[in-house]
């Protein structure tokens, strides 16, 4: 398993790590039995030489063992040895210590410690015999304690003497080294040192057991003390003096411990901080008094004796190390206490769990994105935009159908999952210059695993290049007014065709062509206009288009044939195409123009409203339209905080798109999330001092507003086409060539007036603008009007609507299914038993089907009953056969 | 102790507390109807699953799998581990509610799936599911009240 070394690695972790075979431990460990089994016939046979290399020699060696390698010890103690051999050997009892032992193991340890060690003084140092007796006594007791009690419960863990002071020592290990006594670890003790080394101590501080922590406070309380007494105080003799030694150990010991209390009650820092310290003096302290008689002990090994530098230089090496293993003693403090309180783990119950389980095992399709890798089991049916959006993954989105070229992706893997691209989208794609391992978002649904990346410097470009066709040479400048989406798409194709043609393309907006259906992001979201341009600058300079952004045009010079600017230059045209596009519409609303009064149709709308939202801290806001836009402000302003009201002059919202029902059910979505909705409401007039504070409505009511926006529709922008003398009604009339009444002037997207019809849509846009370009370079296309599509673009709500809602005549007939409980709706228009119209509420994954069936007139005369029970995959299957047939 | 430092071998891991389980009231409709709101990810060994500093905001069910949690430590930010959560580990749930960059990195140590409830999606769930969505935030609510209860015994225990 590849994980990463946890900050207090246990035991098991230790091990895997360890490069010390069991084996080397072994045979260490018999080396010191044999060791102690001769230290102890010398004690007995040589008194003086074997208390010399004992206690002397040996023994102020154990201290800084514990505190640089304590896992030495623990694996090569030959008590620990004597105490392991019932279990080695299959005949330890392994029972769990009785209550009593396991609570007062360590106090007896501490006890026997503090009694023995400073028996030393009078007893031990002196008499080979008793020293040799000691040890034997506790090889016997520790193989007692073995074969009593289970793991090293018998001794080790418990009542060893030297158990404290490892306790002490051993809590910030240099070098941890994992007990091979402890295979398996039978979980003996509690708060083990051997299976977690570096947090031991500090759970025994922070136990619940107030006494359990008090026993460990208490030894490495008196720890200073101790040492002090036992190096300053005069070996006694006689009962009396041996007697008087106890007593002033104890007072030592106590005077030690009060300043612990001392220290522990008026000092802000935590209980361990203090204990580490005195754990750190006492060594210091032993050392101090004891080095140089090591030092000569070690030095009379070859009759000679130490410099007295060499045990400065010791003792400050010792103080080194101290100091360090004391600021790693302290570092690791609050990381511990950090993991311990992120505590318990919050689990679903299993049988949640095993539903979960079996959903993920359910799906069926996968959707993997790179760069980042985040592989998402998907229902088939879902768009990878919405897949993408719900996973956090970088990605813009538009109009979520094919049509504005928000969201391309490249397909690493798994293209055969998805279905093919259809005709908005391979126009699109066309448009963007993406070749075959391309593909929209929104308009990919994976039926098995794909692997997108939205890194476009994967994609290859596209296979075949451009048609192109005869183009009429006279024809050296073209001036496209308007760089929206028509303008720029205009320019784009007349480049294609045309590689020598000058292009002008003017702008009022200050911006290079954006994702217009996507600015209401500019009013809740953080990025500005991050990721809403289009092309990037490169893409216009590439194809040698002259921009002239923030540039008004004041008038068409037809007889010069020249337009105009605002600035005075002038550039001459063969052809034009104009694209001016529309503008927001604004009823007579009386107060219209006070502050916090807005439209918003353009980036810089939206930025100006998100940022006078901000500068008065605006509450509420009324959007008057209920409309596609008027939905999509009021959810942005909703986004950004403020209660909004949203007022319809009509009986429901999207009257252009949705029957009455929908209308409803969106209502009620609307109203759910927080929206407010008036209906058959009008704004009569706003009012306020500096800025709009209210909105009076035209049945009296009024409410309080700080934003008042109007989305009420657009109005095409036909000064220019008026002044020139072309033809115009609402829009500007154009032929099916997208020529108007001038030869030389083409016209495309919302300027354009069609057959009567103004649909103020991307797609038409885009497809008229591709019209006009051919044929303002010579060519004869004409324009086939193409089914309205729109989609509301608020999150949790899926509406479609597509071609027309209602049945209008007795040839005509609907099919409407309601699912209440999942807040669902679905209807078909049908006419002479062909699909011509569709609306769609939470149904996402029918949503290319039916707009396809709208698109190809589907005649689903054979599969109306399947249609009336909902099974409305039949919609696919009827477009896939009527491309086969 | 409440944590895992000790957590023996020959111990049967302890049974998660029953004030704990995250939406224990829950049957399987219900459940069902929260997944229709959620994403169900997969995750390989080595994922980062969460990155430190990321201010995504959704919380996490561990369907099936390891995670490990890891926090930069010291001056180089080297990664260490503080925990490891499994199947049916609610978590991330801090910054769902707040919206705080990520304070640590989750990394799978196993291959599995995640199921992530963002906070848009759980807005949608609560619109069409309001009473379902109450009982998560309380559940919610009270798993961090619950450890705030912890963090203040704990505090006024041993931290001075």
């Amino acid at each position: 398993m590849n994980t990463t070394d946890p900050i207090f690695p246990n035991y098991l972790q230790l091990r895997a790590r360890s490069r010390v075979s069991a084996r080397f431990w072994t045979w260490t460990r018999a080396f010191v039995v044999l060791a102690t089994l001769a230290y102890v016939a010398l004690l007995f046979a040589a008194p003086a030489t074997g208390l010399f290399v004992f206690w002397q020699l040996t023994v102020p060696l154990l201290p800084m063992v514990f505190l640089i390698a304590p896992g030495l010890w623990r694996n090569a103690c030959p008590m620990a040895a004597s105490n392991q051999t019932p279990r080695l050997f299959g005949f330890s009892l392994s029972l769990t210590p009785p209550a009593w032992f396991r609570e007062y193991g360590y106090v007896i340890g501490l006890a026997s410690f503090v009694l023995l060690a400073s028996s030393r003084k009078w007893l031990f140092n002196h008499d080979g015999p008793a020293t040799a007796t000691l040890m034997l006594v506790a090889l016997c007791l520790a193989f007692g304690g073995g074969y009593l009690f289970k793991g090293k419960s018998g001794w080790c863990s418990s009542i060893c003497p030297l158990y404290p002071v490892q306790r002490l020592y051993n809590q910030t290990p240099f070098v941890p080294l994992p007990n091979a006594h402890c295979t398996p670890c039978v979980g003996c003790t509690k708060n083990c040192y051997d299976f977690n080394p570096a947090v031991a101590y500090l759970a025994d501080l922070h136990d619940d057991d107030r006494y359990y922590t008090s026993y460990r406070k208490v030894f490495a309380a008196i720890m200073p003390g101790f040492i002090a007494a036992y190096f300053t105080l005069p070996d006694p003799t006689g009962l009396a003096g041996i007697a008087l030694m106890y007593t002033q150990f104890a007072l030592y010991m106590v005077l030690s411990l009060g300043l612990f209390f001392l220290a522990d009650s008026f000092l802000k820092v935590s209980t361990n901080k203090i204990t580490a310290f005195y754990a750190a003096v006492a060594f210091n302290l032993f050392y101090a008094f004891g080095l140089s008689g090591w030092l000569r002990a070690v030095a009379s090994l070859w009759n000679t004796s130490p410099p007295v530098w060499l045990s400065w230089i010791g003792q400050a090496v010792i103080f080194g190390v101290t100091a360090a293993w004391v600021a790693r003693t302290y570092r690791k403090e609050p990381l511990f206490l950090g993991q311990l309180l992120q505590g318990e783990e919050t689990r679903i119950a299993s049988g949640a769990a095993r539903l979960l389980r079996q959903t993920a095992k359910d799906a069926k399709a996968e959707v993997t994105f790179m760069p980042g890798e985040v592989r998402v089991l998907a229902e088939p049916g879902r768009s990878v935009l919405e897949i993408a959006e719900a996973n956090n993954q970088k990605i813009e989105a538009g109009c979520r159908m094919g049509v504005c070229g928000a969201d391309p992706v490249v397909v690493l893997a798994g293209m055969d999952n998805l279905p093919a691209a259809g005709s908005d989208e391979a126009a699109t794609l066309e448009r963007l210059g993406l070749g075959a391992n391309c593909r929209m978002a929104c308009m990919s649904r994976a039926k098995g695993a794909i692997t997108v990346s939205l890194n476009l410097k994967d994609a290859v470009a596209p296979a075949a290049p451009s048609q192109t066709q005869a183009y009429d040479s006279q024809i050296k400048s073209i001036v496209i007014i308007g760089n929206g989406i028509a303008g720029v798409t205009a320019a784009d194709y007349v480049r294609r065709m045309h590689p020598d043609v000058e292009i002008h393309l003017t702008g009022r907006e200050k911006h290079h062509l954006y994702n217009r259906m996507a600015i209401t992001r500019l009013i809740y979201g953080r990025s500005a206009m991050n990721g809403l341009y289009l092309h990037p600058e490169s893409w216009y300079d590439d194809r040698k288009i002259t921009c002239w952004l923030n540039t008004h045009v004041a008038r068409i010079d037809r007889q010069q044939k020249e337009v105009v600017l605002a600035t005075g230059e002038r550039l001459s045209y063969d052809r034009i195409i104009l694209a001016s596009g529309s503008s927001s519409f604004v009823p007579p609303i009386p107060g219209y123009g006070l502050p916090g009064t807005y439209v918003l149709r353009e980036a810089e709308d939206a930025m100006q409203i998100r940022a006078f939202a901000q500068k008065i801290r605006a509450r509420n806001a009324v959007v008057a339209g209920g409309g596609l836009l008027g939905l999509e402000a009021a959810y942005a302003l909703h986004k950004m905080g403020l209660d909004v009201w949203v007022l319809e002059r009509g009986p429901w919202l999207l009257r252009r798109q949705l029957d009455e029902r929908a209308g409803h059910l969106l209502e009620e979505y609307l109203e759910k999330m927080g929206l407010s909705i008036i209906t058959n409401a009008e704004a009569d007039r706003v009012q306020g001092d500096e800025r709009i504070g209210e909105v009076l409505l035209k049945d009296g009511r009024s409410l309080p507003c700080e934003v008042f926006l109007v989305a009420a529709g657009v109005k095409p922008n036909i000064e220019l086409a008026r002044d020139a003398g072309l033809v115009v009604n609402q829009g500007v009339v154009v032929d099916p060539y997208m020529r108007t009444s001038a030869p030389e002037i083409f016209a495309a997207g919302d300027v354009a007036e069609y057959d009567r019809q103004l649909p103020g849509l991307w797609a038409v846009a885009v497809e008229q603008a591709r019209i006009a370009a051919h044929n303002a370079l010579g060519g004869q296309f004409d324009y086939s009007p193409i089914v309205p599509v729109t989609a509301l673009k608020v999150v949790g709500v899926d509406v479609l609507s597509v071609g027309r809602f209602d049945a209008k005549s007795d040839s005509e007939f609907e099919i409407v299914l309601e699912d209440l409980d999942e807040h669902r709706y679905r209807k078909l228009v049908i006419a002479d038993n062909r699909i011509v119209g569709a609306i769609l509420i939470g149904h996402p994954q029918d949503g290319p089907a039916v707009t396809n069936a709208v698109k190809s007139g589907l005649n689903v005369d054979s599969c109306l009953n399947a249609l009336r029970l909902g099974e409305w995959g039949v919609l696919a299957q009827g477009a896939a056969e009527a491309v086969r047939t | 102790m409440p944590n895992s430092f000790f957590e023996y071998p020959t111990q049967s891991k302890t049974d998660p507390q029953q004030d704990l389980t995250f939406l224990q009231q829950w049957d399987d409709t219900k459940w069902q109807k929260l997944l229709k709101y959620t994403e169900m990810r997969r995750f390989h060994v080595g994922d980062l699953v969460i990155r430190y500093g990321d201010t995504d905001r959704a919380f996490f069910i561990i369907v099936e799998g390891q995670i490990e949690v890891l926090i930069p430590q010291g001056k180089g930010g080297k990664l260490r581990r503080t925990q490891l959560r499994e199947t049916g580990a609610v978590i991330g749930e801090q910054a769902f509610l707040d919206g705080r960059p990520r304070s640590a990195t989750l990394r799978a140590t196993s291959d599995g799936e995640l199921l992530s409830v963002s906070l848009d999606a759980f807005q949608v769930f609560a619109n069409h599911e309001p009473q379902l969505a109450r009982d998560v935030l309380f559940e919610l609510a009270r798993t961090l009240s619950f450890k705030l209860r912890q963090a203040n015994t704990f505090i006024s225990n041993w931290i001075k």
